[in-house]
């Protein structure tokens, strides 16, 4: 319940169209997106979302990525099942679908404490999508 | 994905028929800041040809381009797009040079002739001194029209060497109608009501400042010019990092690849696409990191 309270905060910022939780497997845990989104096409996204952020983790957490697609972009924030450890072992992402025109700085706070939250609920990065 | 293709020319009196004249003229002092390109010892603009000037709408900026090409105008043509502009040269009907704020050349001629929507207007500027520009005007306009749409699945399987799912009937079949159509149609779904416009773009361009390592690699991977230590490093991570987003891409229906940004405590990992299929990644210091804070904001 507090994962899904976490995810529609997101939706204060404006534009962001929806967010879904990735975790490690590359399984969709958690989900607010519209319709459009069906769960196969995450479950296809999010198996590569996961390796991507693996890659991008080998020398060193980022803060966050931004993906920046013709149509809309996809900002994607660390997880981790540890709340403050996530830096140091990353257990799963959490994925914003934004325009291209959103308020960067507002969402990096947003989804901040969002994945704070959301790092706090142990049943987060279990699979249930 | 485009939603529209229109380009509007501005001009003083309405033309009614679209293939008799060029776009119309305006006073440099109309001109954006942005375009007060240095021009050396350029030779002094074209007075603008006698006869109509035109303002019109629904064309597009291909078409536009071709007929200055048929009617072998010579001059200098300012194309604005949302926040988005580039200057186009042309003498005697051909393109010779093209600028963007970031691209010279072919690749600023590709950026420009894949923008959808803007204004195409005529600029007393003065005509460049050197061209450019490498390739025709064919190769450019088709190059274009392959970028503008949102698959080009020949280029991609170029640079990747691995044929798209979507190339396959089995997988079109399915995918295509589980993805979202276009971004209108998910805003519409995500914001309903607010959704009839289409939104403007936030800037792909790399951040600013000094990179500390820089990988240019071209369609096929190779890795075409590296600066800095560990660039062969750097090359290969941008080489898989660049095919993962552009496989999640294509699975979530979200087009292809423009750009993407990884920020990490003390450094930015930047990775740009570039429209002849190219890919530029760098890693940028900490205090061109300052620089992109100031940027977002």
């Amino acid at each position: 319940m507090l994962t899904e309270r976490s995810l529609q905060s997101l939706r204060d910022i404006e534009g962001v169209y929806g967010s879904f939780i990735v975790n490690t497997a590359g399984q969709v845990t958690a989900r607010d997106l519209p319709a459009v989104f069906d769960d196969h096409t995450l479950a296809e996204a999010s198996e590569r979302i996961a390796r991507l952020w693996a890659v991008l983790s080998e020398n060193g957490s980022p803060e966050y990525t931004l993906l920046e697609f013709a149509e809309y972009s996809l900002f994607v924030r660390g997880l981790s099942a540890h709340g403050e450890l996530a830096a140091a072992s990353p257990a799963g992402c959490l994925c914003v679908v934004v325009p291209p025109t959103v308020n960067l700085l507002a969402l990096r706070l947003a989804s901040k404490w969002a994945a704070r939250s959301i790092d706090r609920e142990p049943t987060a990065l279990s699979a249930s999508v | 994905m485009k939603e529209s293709n229109s380009f509007a020319t501005e001009g003083r009196n309405l033309l009614a028929a679209a293939n008799l004249s060029a776009a119309a003229n305006l006073s440099a002092a109309n001109l954006p800041a942005a375009h007060a390109l240095p021009t050396g010892n350029a030779p002094s603009s074209l007075p603008p040809p006698p006869g109509f000037t035109a303002h019109l709408t629904g064309v597009s900026l291909t078409d536009l381009v071709r007929l200055q090409s048929l009617t072998e105008a010579s001059g200098v043509f300012l194309v604005m797009s949302g926040e988005r502009s580039g200057i186009l040269h042309f003498a005697h009907g051909q393109l010779y040079h093209a600028e963007t704020r970031e691209l010279r050349g072919d690749a600023a001629a590709l950026e420009i002739l894949a923008w959808s929507e803007g204004e195409f207007i005529r600029s007393e500027r003065a005509a460049a001194s050197s061209a450019t520009i490498v390739s025709t005007l064919d190769t450019l306009l088709s190059s274009a029209l392959g970028i503008t749409s949102t698959a080009n699945p020949a280029r991609s399987m170029a640079a990747t060497g691995i044929r798209h799912k979507s190339e396959g009937a089995a997988y079109s079949d399915g995918v295509a109608e589980r993805t979202p159509s276009s971004t209108r149609a998910l805003r519409a779904a995500a914001t309903p009501g607010v959704a009839a416009a289409p939104a403007p773009r936030r800037s792909s361009k790399l951040p600013e400042g000094r990179a500390m390592v820089s990988a240019l690699l071209s369609p096929l991977g190779d890795l075409v010019e590296g600066q800095g230590p560990g660039a062969e490093a750097l090359a290969t991570r941008v080489a898989y990092v660049a095919r993962l987003s552009e496989v999640i891409g294509r699975a979530m229906g979200s087009g292809e690849t423009r750009a993407l940004r990884v920020r990490y405590a003390d450094s930015e990992l930047a990775i740009q696409a570039r429209a002849d299929g190219h890919i530029f990644g760098c890693v940028i210091s900490p205090d061109a990191s300052a620089n992109v804070r100031r940027d977002d904001a």
